[in-house]
């Protein structure tokens, strides 16, 4: 018997044990015909084991390697660019063992594209993961991976975005998906496939909908918000009509930020009367590019009269009856207030032909300031409008703002006009009250830094942070968690070379030293790195 | 200038992962530390820590060794990672010229223990020689070892008899069995002072339990053990090579000033990879080294109970011009580095067997002589790393075929580093799968563990 079924016998005569069933050494030709013969006469136990020693060193010992069945791989192309240095990859090392912010590696593969160079190899898989999973930083990892790298991502699925570009779906997987999952699993199905096909999404939706739970549908219409289109108009406006509050409201949020929905002219029909203002001439300036100039040769906001009553239809379009959320409005100012917040305010410098700010100063001018100024706010951050809430912002002290809608205006905006905005902020403090204390580094200028202007952070706003810093870290008197937030921010976001020059020679209090030293390794870290990739 | 170190390879000496982590945030405050300086074979640097007088750190960089004045008992102690590191990262923050007094002093003491320790092994040896002393030495050993001999041929008949009966049972039987059926023979041989063995007799609890195939397994290991104890009833009839590795298997240690004292084999010798294993507060450090000349292979232990440090002295990717003594054995590997005769230098090309058939072949002449072993040594120095339906294999020329024991991560790693192009390949083959341990491509060395 050849040594394979030799050695399957044996197992299974071992399994049973020679108690069971008796064991005789086995035949044998070649080597092992001497070395079992030795074993015959022996305990069956004991020639079962000499056996096996005997039958397994002669099996591994003989082994041949297998050949490979395929051809061998192609090979990458030849690079066209350089490997960076030992010491560079080792920074890059560093960044992905010692957990530092995305906003570090962001920032290493961006000075590594303009030095010309590319990723390690070594560093090719652990990245190609993370831009699976980071859809943000694919750009500029994609910029780096060389040939090495695309050749490496056309032999995995998982990283097609960076080799054979990216797979779709399966559409039968994902109505299974869609039908069997729990309820978060369906919502991120949902958002993701709203990313990148906003119909496709709804249709899924529309197809289960009167089945749902209510808990879920409000859920589910929220993430409508992800790709939001005109589209989605007669679905949302149909919501209108649900049989749970949740739900309504979502619909109208939605609504309210689709400056061509049903929603907003009705709203927009009822608030024109009010303001002395033709029906015709606002719906028409709803357009975003009219026809014919539209102006009314009246003051803005000069002109006003409160809704009489909240009727069915204005409470089905979203209008709360009962004044909330602590506002110290009147019923009727409330009612206004509520409608204005819908209609996006291009409309207004449309009508009355005013730059937004022009408009702004009259609404603050005016007595009723207290409901215009928040419905305004309420009305740019729908409309993501960047014009108005520019305009807005640098009056924020006039009304009794809180932060979360502060930190919504700021969200609003598109990225890159964000550190302006904030900026502005800091500079109207001159004062130093958003970063006097300690104490109140909770404020507001730290958390929207922290929270939404995206590194890396210009120089103008380092110096204007970097001015202000060291006073609060010199007087600070216990650990305070919004600043260590904002330090580890800042660390990964401040230019390193400005800064690190600044925090030379700054005394820390105690309280907060050991983050502050985090602050400055992330600094020195990142300005060794930079310094290393742009020689 | 001392930078061929590698940040992996200084971060691979660091005791356990908080270490590393500290190391590298050291190394990224560089206003903590002053005076930072070096030479050829030293590097040195104070670092301010929580008390008043700054931490001195020094670093023998020539094996490379650390001293610090901290009071960690850590080995090496973060400041010492950090310095090493700073030194990789920033060479040019730090001085040239010579040392300061409190680095000198410490070199030249280092220099004098070496010294004194020599001296002493002399001062044995020739103790050794008086006659009268040998003689009564002789005799207390002889002594103590055949009391020794007594309790393990005590522990090997009753192992005999447990491997007997549980052939007999069967291994079905014996899977079903409670811990204690394991550990009861294990502790026996404890007592029989037989280690070696109850460490094996300890790890069959484990296979029972590996899934699909145990039983080819522990069949594989019940015979090895049961050639181990039929081996140990015909010592006397041995090659005394072959007595020397049942001797080692069973538990019996060799003196290492013994063998120090014996002749070593000089060679340009290659750190290929290490591994770091952890049992019952026993750290275990497995270092292979490659004769560059010679081509033989070697395996340098080194062992850290609880606190004590591990070795740093031998770093993966470097050649040391050495003189190595090996254990006795029929197929040796095990060794210790008796002298170096030069500071480590970087590698310049990975040595090894040039085909997967050679180095197999290679594998069935060692298992001839020693079929005992578990961890073979193999350098490959051209093969493709590939991802093939049953896994991860390198593939040489031929297209012959070696299975990977890798991690999906480690295995796209191997993949991206040849480009479908050879590479060289260092790993431990245990008969079914290699565990790669270090990789060699386009001139450079990574250390894979």
């Amino acid at each position: 018997m050849a040594p394979e079924p030799l050695w399957n016998d044996l197992a299974a005569a071992a399994l049973l044990g020679t108690e069971r069933r008796a064991f005789a050494v086995p035949q044998a030709e070649g080597g092992l015909a001497p070395l079992f013969g030795g074993l015959t006469g022996t305990d069956p136990g004991k020639a079962l084991l000499g056996t096996a020693a005997a039958l397994a060193l002669y099996r591994r010992a003989g082994r041949r390697p297998a050949k490979d069945a395929e051809p061998p791989p192609e090979p990458a192309p030849v690079e066209t660019r350089p490997r960076p240095s030992a010491t560079a990859a080792a920074h890059l090392a560093q960044v992905l063992s010692s957990g530092m912010t995305r906003e570090v590696l962001a920032e290493w593969l961006t000075a590594l594209d303009r030095a010309g160079r590319r990723v390690p190899e070594e560093s090719l898989p652990a990245l190609l993961e993370i831009g699976r999973k980071d859809r943000e930083l694919r750009p500029s990892l994609v910029a780096v991976l060389g040939e090495r790298g695309r050749w490496l991502a056309r032999q995995n699925p998982d990283w097609a975005y960076a080799g054979a570009g990216e797979a779709q779906p399966e559409s039968s997987a994902t109505d299974t998906a869609w039908q069997t999952g729990t309820s978060e699993a369906r919502a991120a199905l949902l958002r993701q496939l709203r990313k990148a096909d906003p119909a496709r999404g709804r249709e899924l939706v529309a197809s289960t909908w009167s089945t749902e739970e209510p808990s879920d549908r409000a859920g589910f219409l929220e993430a409508f918000e992800v790709g939001l289109g005109p589209d989605d108009e007669s679905f949302l406006e149909s919501a209108l009509d649900d049989r749970r509050k949740e739900v309504r409201s979502v619909a109208v949020e939605l609504l309210s930020q689709l400056p061509q929905s049903r929603l907003v002219r009705r709203v927009l029909e009822r608030v024109a009367p009010l303001l002395a203002l033709s029906v015709e001439v606002t719906l028409s300036a709803l357009e975003s590019a009219p026809s014919k100039p539209i102006v009314v040769k009246t003051k803005p906001f000069a002109e006003f009269e409160l809704p009489a009553a909240c009727d069915k239809p204005m409470q089905r379009d979203g209008i709360e009856p009962k004044p909330q959320g602590g506002t110290k409005l009147g019923e009727k100012a409330w009612w206004l207030s509520q409608m204005l917040g819908c209609i996006p305010p291009a409309v207004w410098s449309r009508v009355w032909g005013k730059p937004p700010h022009e408009v702004v100063q009259a609404a603050i001018a005016s007595k009723w300031n207290d409901a215009l100024y928040p419905a305004l706010t309420r009305a740019a951050i729908r409309a993501r409008d960047a014009e108005w809430i520019e305009a807005l912002l640098p009056q924020r002290h006039r009304a009794a703002l809180n932060l979360n809608d502060l930190s919504e205006m700021i969200q609003a905006l598109p990225a890159e006009r964000r550190e302006r905005a904030v900026q502005g902020l800091l500079r109207m403090d001159a004062q130093g009250k958003l970063f006097k204390k300690v104490e109140e580094l909770a404020d507001a200028g730290l958390m929207l830094l922290t929270d939404h202007v995206p590194a890396p952070w210009g120089e103008e706003l380092a110096i204007e942070i970097l001015g202000r810093l060291p006073l609060n870290l010199a007087n600070a008197k216990y650990y305070d968690y919004q600043c260590h937030r904002f330090l580890k921010a800042a660390g990964a976001a401040l230019p390193a070379a400005l800064a690190i020059q600044a925090v030379a020679d700054w005394k820390v209090a105690e309280a907060i030293r050991s983050q502050f030293d985090e602050f400055v390794a992330l600094l020195q870290f990142r300005h060794d790195m930079l310094k290393e990739l742009s020689t | 200038m001392p930078t061929h170190w590698s940040t992996d390879q200084v971060l691979a000496l660091a005791p356990d992962a908080a270490s590393q982590k500290a190391g590298k945030e050291l190394a990224g405050q560089r206003k903590k530390w002053t005076n930072l300086g070096h030479d050829e074979s030293a590097a040195w640097g104070e670092c301010q820590g929580s008390g008043a007088k700054p931490y001195q750190t020094k670093i023998d960089l020539s094996e490379p060794v650390f001293s610090c004045s901290c009071p960690s008992r850590k080995f090496p102690c973060k400041h010492g990672l950090g310095l090493f590191l700073l030194l990789i990262q920033q060479p040019a923050g730090f001085a040239g010229g010579p040392p300061p007094a409190w680095v000198a002093d410490w070199l030249a003491t280092r220099a004098k223990k070496a010294e004194d320790k020599a001296k002493k092994a002399e001062q044995k040896l020739q103790a050794e020689a008086d006659p009268e002393q040998a003689r009564k030495q002789a005799e207390q050993q002889a002594k103590r070892a055949a009391e020794r001999k007594t309790k393990v041929d005590a522990g090997l008949n009753d192992l005999d008899r447990w491997l007997g009966d549980l052939a007999r049972r069967g291994l079905a039987a014996a899977r079903g069995e409670p811990y204690s059926f394991w550990e009861w023979p294990a502790a026996r041989l404890i007592d029989a002072q037989a280690p070696g063995l109850a460490r094996q007799v300890r790890e069959l609890a484990g296979v029972c339990t590996t899934g699909e195939g145990w039983q080819d397994r522990l069949l594989e290991r019940l015979g090895r053990l049961h050639l181990l104890v039929e081996g140990y009833r015909r010592l006397d009839a041995l090659p005394a090579e072959t007595q020397a590795d049942i001797r080692s298997l069973v538990g019996w240690t060799q003196s290492q000033e013994e063998l120090l004292a014996s002749e070593g084999v000089r060679d340009r010798w290659v750190v290929l990879g290490q591994t770091l294993e952890e049992e019952d507060r026993l750290r275990t450090q497995r270092r292979w080294l490659w004769g560059e000349a010679t081509g033989r292979a070697a395996l340098v232990l080194h062992f850290a109970h609880a606190t004590q440090p591990l070795d740093t002295s031998l770093v993966s990717g470097m050649v040391l011009d050495a003189d190595l003594v090996f254990f006795p054995g029929a197929y040796p590997l095990r060794a210790l580095v008796k002298t170096r005769h030069a500071p480590a230098e970087p590698l310049r090309d990975l040595p090894g067997f040039t085909s997967v058939a050679g180095a197999l072949g290679e594998y069935a002449g060692a298992l001839a002589k020693n079929p005992w072993n578990e961890r073979f040594p193999i350098a490959l120095r051209s093969v493709v790393p590939v991802r093939r339906d049953a896994g991860w294999e390198i593939r040489d020329e031929a297209g012959d075929q070696l299975a990977l024991a890798c991690s999906n991560e480690r295995g796209w790693g191997l993949v991206a580093l040849g480009g479908g192009r050879p590479i060289g390949l260092f790993g431990e083959w245990n008969g079914d799968v290699l565990t790669p341990l270090g990789a060699w491509a386009e001139g450079r060395f990574l250390p894979l563990s």
